[in-house]
């Protein structure tokens, strides 16, 4: 007979590692979340200025700029957490020799640092 | 006489590539959007017309897409696995319905929206 080993239902609970764990994949939530704001801004400019500027209002409602702080530090966290794992997804070599994950890591922030500024540009300047 | 069939061919790997595409892109925009949707456009830092000329452009609308399309599907892959990891595993069947059929809506909606 198979002996199926008993989880609680409550283990992530249990310790920080686990803890985090949870909050790592919950984060993916506040990405679709904030994606949904995106689109509906999209919306908005598209059916023209004054739709736009009354959508600008409801953004600047407290919930919404809420909302929009534990989004970003959700986001970050993704950031963080998926750079991390980037040298064991990608095992780059460079003749015979691994390349380090710290470069892989770093090289990583730069790209996202380098999009963020073109992105930046792009919007307000 | 036993018959032998093929086994079926799992669709997982595809459901995982979706999600680290999803995962690299978001990554790497995600935070600076929200900055600028979220943050400088409800104090007037970024024009209308700035906004209109970026979302009429084609590529713009097929990146808008791609993007919304990717992040969805990444939510719901993440969702789907946590939520059975949480002890749900008896529901996995509808927990993976509900997941990828709401990722699916989204990114139609995400369509309608990038192309109008």
């Amino acid at each position: 007979m198979p002996y199926p080993r008993q989880r609680s239902n409550t283990w992530y609970l249990r310790r920080w590692p686990y803890r985090l764990f949870m909050l790592r994949e919950f984060s993916s939530v506040f990405l679709a979340g904030y994606t949904v704001v995106l689109l509906i801004l999209v919306l908005k400019v598209h059916n023209g200025a004054a739709s736009f500027a009354d959508f600008r209002e409801t953004l600047r409602s407290p919930w919404l700029i809420g909302f929009n702080v534990v989004a970003l530090l959700f986001a970050l966290f993704h950031t963080a957490t998926w750079f991390l794992a980037v040298p064991s997804a990608l095992q780059l070599r460079i003749g015979e020799e691994k390349v380090e994950p710290r470069i892989l890591i770093g090289a990583a922030y730069g790209v996202m640092l380098f999009t963020s500024a073109v992105l930046l540009a792009i919007f307000v300047v | 006489m036993t018959t032998h069939t093929q086994p079926k061919k799992s669709r997982e790997p595809f459901a995982w590539a979706l999600f680290s595409a999803g995962g690299m892109i978001t990554a790497i925009v995600t935070p600076i959007l929200i900055v600028i949707v979220g943050f400088l456009v409800p104090s007037h830092q970024v024009e209308f017309h700035r906004l209109e000329q970026i979302f009429r452009n084609p590529v713009t609308r097929l990146i808008l897409f791609a993007l919304a399309a990717l992040t969805f599907v990444h939510t719901a892959h993440r969702l789907r696995h946590s939520l059975i990891e949480m002890g749900l595993k008896p529901f996995a069947r509808p927990i993976a319905a509900l997941c990828y059929g709401a990722a699916l809506a989204g990114a139609v909606w995400a369509g309608v929206v990038a192309f109008t």
